[in-house]
């Protein structure tokens, strides 16, 4: 252990010295940091997505409508709406990209509500915009069914009389909606922002796009000549490993922790629950430092291992959902995304900024991708050892 | 220090005693290439052994299995009596080992490299230091040891090479051509740096492809080709297998056909050659027949540029074992 503490003391002072472990570790998580905060605001910004609500007819009914709907799907923090009366204004803010989607109750909804039957819903969504699209299709589904027992509410309130307790509680119930966003609506919760999501979901490909070249160090002491003087030392090839293994752990580590860091203090992000956080950064740089470890230790040289290394971020970034709004995926994607060490990350990292999940609540990405971490490192691990036998 | 010019090959033999590396056939294959085929030879405390060999011999394969960094796929290897493998830390911890190639970061200067290096092999604290300055002082490098490699000279760096492999006062110290590509001055450092730790008492084996290294540091010398060792012993052993034949250098105006056949009819008992405008024989007393061989050029009408007699060496010992000159 000793000698592979030495190997990767050695190999940080270089790369302290050659200034890479300052971009790596520092410098890159920032400038990401800075990137994110100016695209998607600071933490202070509650909202994931904004929807346009326009009510043409501005009635109480309407009014009362658009609250229990809205209530019912328990949209919570993540999600802003503007209220209008102006349809034509709605469809400008859609159409201009000032909202994500645009609900529009129609002249002539509150005369239908009288009558017992829907309002006029028209609605702007694009699939381009998904997250837009899931809200505008929750308030249709939400409004259908939510209809006759609204319809009773207001029957008994344009008689002057107050509703039953039980039919109040059923139409605000949000269990009984048709749709539920995947927002919660609670305190912590009412921080979540873009930031808090796209800066771990960022800070994953970064990881990858970085452990490439980290984990060259392995090759480039081979081509150097240096790995046949560290292997004729009495320290055994799996120190060798090892201390480069610590090495680039360190790095990634210090570049997550980075990244958390500068969107906290700069940008207000909010990760979640700080002890869950730190497990998860450990778990899914353990995991990512591992598969490019994998990846190196089958790679001939350099070259090679950075196109790989960087091909394989790319692919995992894809199906692991990094490019992705959270909940936007297909169920099949979903599905396929568990499968990528991305994935599980992310299912980590939204339980925990987006769900105000605790540590309890995410014990499962955490072993998951220890497993992975397990799996990938130890065959790194014999690849290497194999690698550098025969070297 | 003593200039290694002054006692040549097998002249220090006196000084050596027990064996400190044994290598018991010796074998390594790539697929269906030999590259090392039962190689067998001993190095004693205070002796400089040299692998003489052409560039492919096999020089390199043998010295990594001597040092553990390749698993052997016949024969073994002890150092002190400790088998060397891959894993054998006990053995590693009595070698030094000077690739061929300069093995040292060259972002780190002298100084962080060897204590870099020392660390690894349980070096620590003022031993550690003191150590790192004598490998420097051995070298030659103290005073320029703050200076990042990248900025040495090839010869220095080459020096520097040899110093990481010195710093845990090894029991043998193995040298991996490490005179490639330097100049003269520096080749003739390096040399006196091997032979003092020899006559200190460090056993050395040492390869090459140069025959002058080989003749003027080695007290014994190996002669290797094709992954096989094809003698070995000091240089008078070696160029008496000869039978004192010397060489006769004769270079002549045109082919030289004529002149060639006309000395296999005349000296049926010398072995004659032409290449290049150069006639050679090589025959036991063949300093003799020069006379007749002038006559003979005149009498064939060859004209005569230059005329050489070479004393056996091992240049013309490795001639005669492989059939092929050191540097083919």
């Amino acid at each position: 252990m000793r000698a592979a503490l030495q190997i990767a003391r050695n190999d940080l002072s270089r790369r302290l010295r050659d200034r890479t472990a300052l971009v790596i570790a520092f410098v890159a998580p920032v400038a990401l940091a800075g990137i994110m905060g100016v695209t998607f605001g600071s933490g202070d910004n509650t909202a994931l997505v904004k929807i346009a609500v326009a009510d043409a007819d501005n009635t109480p009914q309407t009014q009362f409508f658009i609250d229990r709907v809205l209530d019912s799907m328990s949209l919570g923090g993540g999600v802003a709406v503007v209220r209008l009366t102006d349809v034509a204004e709605a469809r400008r803010l859609y159409e201009q990209h000032g909202v994500a989607a645009a609900i529009e109750l129609m002249p002539g909804s509150a005369r239908q509500l009288r009558l017992g039957s829907r309002p006029l819903i028209d609605r702007q969504s694009s699939r381009t915009r998904p997250l837009g699209k899931a809200v505008s299709d929750g308030f249709f589904a939400a409004a259908t069914v939510r209809s006759l027992t609204l319809q009773l509410i207001l029957t008994t309130l344009a008689n002057d009389r107050v509703p039953p307790p039980q039919v109040l509680a059923a139409a605000v119930d949000p269990a009984n909606s048709a749709t539920r966003a995947r927002i919660a609506d609670d305190p912590v919760n009412r921080r979540a922002s873009p930031l808090g999501y796209y800066a771990p979901a960022m800070g994953i490909v970064f990881l990858f796009l970085s452990v490439g070249g980290a984990a060259n160090s392995v090759l480039a002491e081979r081509a150097a000549g240096t790995m046949a003087r560290l292997r004729a030392a009495p320290i055994g090839l799996g120190a060798v490993v090892a201390g480069k293994t610590i090495s680039i752990l360190t790095l990634m580590l210090a570049s997550m922790l980075s990244l958390w860091g500068a969107t906290s203090a700069l940008f207000h992000a909010h990760w979640g629950d700080p002890v869950a956080v730190l497990a998860l950064i450990a778990a899914t740089t353990a995991s990512i430092a591992a598969i490019g470890l994998f990846v190196t230790a089958s790679a001939k040289t350099e070259a090679m291992a950075q196109a790989a290394t960087g091909g394989l971020a790319f692919v995992l970034a894809i199906f692991g959902g990094n490019f992705f709004p959270p909940g936007s995926l297909p169920p099949a994607l979903e599905k396929l995304a568990l499968l990528t060490p991305n994935g599980w990350a992310l299912d980590g990292f939204t339980t925990l900024t987006l769900d105000a999940g605790r540590f309890g609540d995410i014990v499962r990405p955490v072993v998951v991708l220890t497993i992975i971490a397990a799996v990938a490192g130890t065959a790194g691990i014999i690849r290497f050892r194999r690698v550098m036998a025969v070297a | 220090m003593r200039e290694p010019e002054a006692e040549p090959a097998g002249e220090r033999a006196n000084t050596v005693s027990e064996p400190v590396l044994v290598c018991r056939g010796l074998t390594k294959r790539y697929g269906d290439r030999v590259a090392v085929d039962g190689v067998s030879f001993e190095v004693a405390a205070g002796e400089c052994y040299g692998l003489l060999g052409p560039n492919g011999a096999g020089k390199t394969t043998t010295i990594s299995l001597v040092c553990g960094l390749l698993n052997g796929d016949g024969g073994e290897v002890t150092v002190e009596g400790n088998p060397v493998t891959l894993r054998s830390l006990e053995a590693k911890a009595r070698i030094g080992y000077v690739p061929q190639d300069i093995a040292l970061y060259p972002d780190l200067d002298a100084r962080e490299n060897l204590k870099f290096f020392g660390r690894l092999y349980g070096l620590k604290g003022a031993v550690l230091d003191a150590r790192v300055t004598a490998a420097l002082e051995v070298v030659g490098l103290a005073d320029r040891s703050s200076e990042k490699i990248e900025r040495y000279s090839g010869g220095m760096k080459r020096r520097a090479n040899i110093a990481a492999g010195l710093l845990h006062e090894p029991a043998l110290l193995v040298l991996d051509e490490p005179t490639v590509g330097v100049d003269p001055q520096s080749r003739h450092a390096i040399l006196e740096t091997v032979h003092e730790l020899a006559t200190q008492g460090v056993a050395v084996l040492y390869t090459t492809h140069y025959m002058e290294e080989a003749e003027r540091l080695c007290d014994r010398v190996g002669i290797i080709d094709e992954g096989r060792l094809e003698a070995e012993g000091t240089r008078r052993e070696l160029v008496a297998r000869l039978g004192q034949r010397d060489r006769l250098r004769i270079g002549v105006v045109g082919e030289g056909r004529s002149l060639v056949e006309r000395c296999r009819e005349r000296f049926p008992e010398a072995e004659v050659i032409v290449n290049d405008g150069v006639v050679e024989l090589l025959a036991a007393g063949g300093r003799r027949l020069l006379a007749d061989l002038v006559r003979e050029a005149e009498a064939v009408g060859v004209e005569i540029t230059g005329v050489e007699v070479i004393e056996p060496d091992l240049e013309a010992v490795f001639l005669h074992l492989t059939g092929k000159a050191l540097r083919d």
